[in-house]
């Protein structure tokens, strides 16, 4: 049977013995409460229903704990990689839309096709695909200065994400590495990225490294006319683009 | 706003045992839980966290946000009322077991009908233990304003214990 705290003791009372079982209270006020609980028989009732309430709630909260945590949830917090890895998985689940891919790189400019020069073959995969760059645009923000190392330590300033006239997501970026550097665009197609622009970017030493240019500057106009005829809407905040690559740009 | 260091996905690893049994005393429910954690989490990665924020309170007020809104948006606490009405028809077979397992039902529904300030000071501190400072921290309140509302939210709960179905 309970008791009526208002008839036995004041609000002020029940708010001490709270913080008393929370070990909240002062050493003085401490002291002074319990000379009070040895005398005062509601007192002590009133705390030790507080007592078995307090075990109940905790109870009642572990009643989950031995459920292990769902696994997508722990995924999500996995840390990133600071070398980025190839998402092998990803090019494999999707063979046709890998061989849809393989058409449209067959299909750039010439010079495109001096970006998958012998000496960066070792990020490159299957007939070409560059699963680096891939991997990294999956899951890299774009950033106006500074760069992203990859595996093979080529670096990777991803500078913008648009969406084009098809529906799907595409991503301007400068790549450099071995003494030379590209600018170029990639779409997302099928989970996969496939560079549908590149030209050689020319570095201007100790001034381009950590500046941004936007694509219509100098070098870069062939890739500020793409982005005119094949943006289908404007460029993706940081916010929006963040969100984007959380969810695999789904 | 930077998204999350490796550090401050770690720390979150790290309590994402605390922060589901937070969910849990806010939701009510298992299943519930899982989903207030997992936007949580989401929400964390969607808007970053500053470089200098200490990532594990930074969590709390993101999940204390994240119910809030939820509870304005789906009205969840109109659900709990009825959960409040026990049903005699639902007698357990092992008393004993059963009656101390209804007592954590009715003690859950009526955490549910706790203001849900009352009910997010009392969960930090009861069930979480934090101290009081670092409720107040999270919930952005004064010290004395967690105690009051923690006292306050004890005693509703007490009231509750008397009922019948609590026995």
């Amino acid at each position: 049977m309970g008791i009526d705290v208002e008839e036995t003791m004041t609000d002020r009372d029940f708010e001490l013995l709270s913080a008393y079982i929370d070990g909240e209270l002062e050493p003085e006020v401490a002291a002074t409460l319990t000379s009070r609980l040895a005398r005062e028989p509601a007192l002590r009732a009133r705390l030790a229903e507080l007592e078995t309430l307090q075990s109940q709630l905790r109870e009642a909260a572990g009643a989950n704990d031995t459920t292990p945590l769902p696994a997508r949830i722990r995924e999500l917090l996995q840390p990133q990689p600071t070398a980025i890895r190839p998402l092998l998985h990803r090019l494999t689940l999707f063979p046709g839309n890998l061989r849809q891919g393989l058409a449209i790189a067959a299909s750039l400019t010439a010079v495109a096709a001096l970006l998958l020069a012998p000496r960066w073959q070792a990020g490159h995969d299957i007939a070409g695909q560059d699963v680096l760059l891939a991997a990294a645009l999956e899951t890299l923000p774009s950033r106006a200065s500074g760069w992203d190392t990859l595996e093979d330590g080529r670096r990777l300033r991803a500078v913008l994400s648009f969406p084009n006239h098809a529906g799907s997501w595409c991503r301007e970026y400068v790549l450099t590495g071995a003494g030379s550097s590209v600018r170029g665009v990639a779409c997302r197609d099928g989970g996969n990225w496939t560079t549908r622009i590149a030209v050689p970017h020319n570095l201007l030493p100790g001034r381009d490294e950590e500046a941004y240019r936007p694509a219509s500057a100098g070098d870069s106009g062939s890739i500020a006319s793409f982005i005119d005829q094949n943006a289908a809407g404007d460029v993706l905040g940081a916010k929006k683009e963040a969100g984007l690559i959380t969810r695999s740009w789904q | 706003m930077p998204s999350l260091s490796t550090p401050q996905r770690e720390l979150l690893l790290a309590e994402l045992g605390s922060l589901r049994r937070f969910c849990q005393s806010l939701s009510g429910s298992a299943s519930d839980a899982d989903d207030l954690l997992q936007m949580t989490v989401e929400r964390i990665l969607e808007k970053g966290m500053p470089a200098d924020a200490d990532a594990v309170k930074w969590a709390y007020r993101v999940c204390k946000n994240a119910w809030i809104d939820e509870l304005r948006s789906r009205e969840v606490r109109q659900r709990y009322p009825q959960q409040m009405a026990w049903d005699s028809d639902e007698v357990p077979s092992a008393e004993e077991s059963a009656g101390q397992e209804r007592a954590l039902e009715a003690l859950t529904a009526a955490l549910g009908k706790l203001p849900p300030e009352q009910r997010l000071a009392l969960t930090l501190v009861a069930v979480e233990g934090k101290s009081y400072a670092e409720a107040a921290d999270i919930l952005e309140v004064p010290v004395g304003t967690i105690m009051s509302r923690i006292a306050r939210a004890r005693a509703q709960l007490l009231k509750c214990r008397e009922a019948p179905e609590w026995e």
